[in-house]
């Protein structure tokens, strides 16, 4: 059997804001290349694993004042980032970027929330 | 089957390939508080450690006084209502349904085996049931709640009276845990404080469970779970929702491993 | 040298090197106390990128074309995708089935679908498991005993219990997390794993079988921890092939639950966990 030998390699590496590798999931099913904004009302914010959830009533591009469910990573991984359970509760007024679901639901993966404290999370 | 005995020598060959990594952030600081180490007492940490298997019939924690348990008024409703609604199907018990850790003390109640392990400053018990497990320091302070999250677990801190380990957790996932099987409420104000020690010369382990939980309960109360030590059986951390699990008929008579 | 945060480690010392791994393995006859030096493996630890290489230049230009040196002074950051840990190794050394099943996921993943692995439905993972460098900042916890070594897991809260100087059983059987056995060789801990099941990944997107047979070594490196894996699965892979990965000590990690909220992308799952019959197969 031949056998292929690999040299010793060089490393590249970057640091990628959303979407490591060995995440709980990929995060194929957002679209990357948009960035939507909603400025609204938390319904929820929910520190769980394997995702925090911010549950948010906001206008979606017709004026319709709906609900979207807007995923964040892990506790931990948003911890690095300097969140905490905290950062949000029920009722806070809030705007938030996001990259949206490819499908067109109502949801997204959370780039930045602008709490009502005029402090900015990633 | 045997470990790998030999392997064809490389021949090195050049050849590139792309491995990139992520920088990993670590926490922002440390939640925990220094202490300096606590000395043990006259016990052998190393005898608590082993597979251990509850002597109890029942899932359900009740006083060891035989007393009634002590509900605030407010504390009976919920009881009953998680009583009812378990039974009805209105609420679901995760930790059967989603194999969600059953937290503790209810822990303490499963009929599957526990593994103690003994290391300097640490104590951790695994729970082969819905594969839970936590670890326990020996410190003198709990962990900054502002940075540590409330678990099913709770946060517990441990230190040594004599032969017996003291354990206090605090901090828990309340809504998401029940104190038993039968649906006994906690509260975000739960503190338990534990007493372990072996008897019978390292045959047995006691955990003497005091619960504090005044939204629920009118005053403490404790509770009392006797182990017996089990050489004869490996704990399987590979527990998965809706797999087969062992045989805990075959458990009590020693027939499993 | 590279800063670490308040740590500096010298490049030569560490690499990410990929060898083919020689030698054999015995098995102690005895579990002996943990010594003290032994002991320094025990607590809580976290993986550490250990080298930056050039950049991935512009999309579609192919993978980058490394040197074969490790990553020294003035080297730039890199600005590709990331590649987990074994892409870059692996994906060449995969049987056509394998790599057949690699190719489809991962185009599947480019398209927009997001796939299903035993990971994301909160199932134990397989070695080196999680918590290793390139992943998220998820760590793991290693307790020394003398009958038995256990690695715990943050990520997906899991546990490997390493049985100490014995020998695998004659059927391990098909196990997520496979059985191991360990000893030490001086300082350096030992551990074999094998029995895994064929429905496990070894990370996403990338297939192992039940041949999968892994062997670790780790040590202290100065004040890091180094795990030499090897890796080989006749199953699945031409050629047995041996990743290094490197850690710090680390603060206690905090109670991952993951199947306590497991919607993906806002559709709740049924259960946290699926039946394994829903995953994909890589074996027939």
């Amino acid at each position: 059997m031949n056998t292929k030998i690999l040299a010793s390699i060089t490393a590249v590496c970057t640091l990628l804001a959303g979407g490591p590798a060995l995440a709980h999931h990929s995060g194929a099913m957002f679209d990357r290349t948009k960035q939507v904004t909603l400025t609204g009302t938390v319904k929820d914010w929910q520190w769980t694993n394997p995702h925090t959830w911010l549950i948010l009533v906001a206008p979606n591009d017709k004026g319709e004042v709906v609900t979207w469910n807007l995923e964040g990573q892990s506790p931990q991984v948003q911890r690095g980032r300097g969140w905490s359970r905290a950062v949000l509760k029920a009722g806070d007024k809030v705007t938030v970027t996001m990259f949206p679901l490819r499908d067109g639901a109502q949801g997204g993966s959370i780039a930045s929330v602008l709490t009502v404290d005029g402090k900015t999370y990633r | 089957m045997n470990p790998i005995s030999s392997l064809s020598k490389p021949q090195v060959r050049g050849r590139s390939l792309t491995l990139c990594v992520a920088i990993l952030l670590t926490t922002a600081g440390s939640a925990f508080a220094q202490t300096s180490p606590v000395k043990p007492g006259v016990a052998d940490p190393a005898a608590f450690s082993g597979v251990w298997v509850t002597t109890s019939q029942s899932m359900a924690l009740v006083p060891a006084d035989g007393k009634p348990l002590p509900f605030t008024t407010s504390g009976k409703a919920l009881y009953q209502g998680n009583v009812s609604g378990l039974k009805n199907g209105k609420i679901t018990d995760d930790a059967v349904h989603l194999c969600l850790p059953e937290g503790m003390p209810r822990a303490m109640t499963s009929p599957y085996p526990m593994q103690i392990i003994s290391t300097p400053d640490q104590f951790t018990f695994f729970h082969e049931s819905n594969r839970a497990f936590r670890m326990v320091r020996l410190a003198d302070k709990h962990a900054d709640t502002d940075v540590w999250d409330p678990s099913y677990m709770g946060e517990g801190i441990a230190k040594w009276q004599g032969d017996t380990l003291v354990i206090d957790s605090t901090n828990f996932k309340s809504d998401r845990i029940y104190l038993d099987a039968t649906g006994l409420p906690a509260s975000d104000q739960l503190h338990l404080v534990e007493r372990i020690r072996t008897l019978d010369g390292g045959a047995r382990l006691e955990d003497r469970i005091t619960i504090e939980d005044p939204a629920v309960f009118s005053r403490a109360w404790t509770a009392v779970r006797v182990f017996e030590r089990r050489n004869d059986i490996q704990v399987k951390t590979d527990w998965v929702c809706g797999e087969k699990h062992r045989d805990l008929t075959a458990l009590k008579t020693g027939a499993s491993k | 040298m590279i800063a670490l945060g308040k740590t500096s480690i010298s490049t030569k010392a560490i690499l990410i090197s990929i060898a083919i791994a020689t030698g054999g393995l015995s098995t102690a006859a005895t579990a002996e106390p943990v010594s003290k030096s032994q002991l320094a493996l025990n607590g809580y630890w976290r993986g550490v990128v250990t080298q930056r290489g050039p950049g991935a230049g512009p999309p579609g230009a192919g993978p980058p074309q490394g040197g074969g040196r490790p990553g020294g002074p003035g080297v730039p950051d890199g600005r590709g995708p990331p590649v987990d840990t074994f892409s870059g190794i692996a994906a060449p050394l995969l049987k056509p089935e394998g790599a057949a099943f690699r190719n489809k996921y991962r185009a599947a993943e480019a398209a927009g679908e997001q796939q299903r692995t035993p990971n994301n439905l909160c199932l134990p993972s397989a070695v080196p498991g999680t918590g290793v460098p390139g992943g998220p900042a998820y760590g793991i916890e290693i307790l020394l005993e003398a009958n038995q070594v256990t690695f715990l897991y943050e990520e997906n809260r899991t546990a490997r219990f390493v049985y100490m100087g014995k020998d695998h059983p004659a059927d391990p059987g098909k196990t997520w997390l496979g059985h191991s056995v360990g000893h030490w060789e001086g300082e350096t801990l030992v551990i074999d794993t094998l029995g895994f099941n064929d429905v496990n990944l070894l990370t996403e997107g990338m297939p192992m079988s039940h041949q999968m047979h892994v062997v670790q070594r780790l040590r202290m490196v100065g004040d890091h921890l180094e795990d030499k894996a090897t890796f080989d699965d006749p199953g699945m892979f031409t050629a047995p092939f041996t990743v290094t990965y490197l850690f710090e000590r680390s603060a206690p990690f905090q109670e991952y639950i993951c199947a306590e909220n497991n919607n993906e992308g806002g559709v709740p799952t049924a259960s946290g966990q699926p039946t394994p019959s829903e995953l994909p197969r890589t074996t027939k």
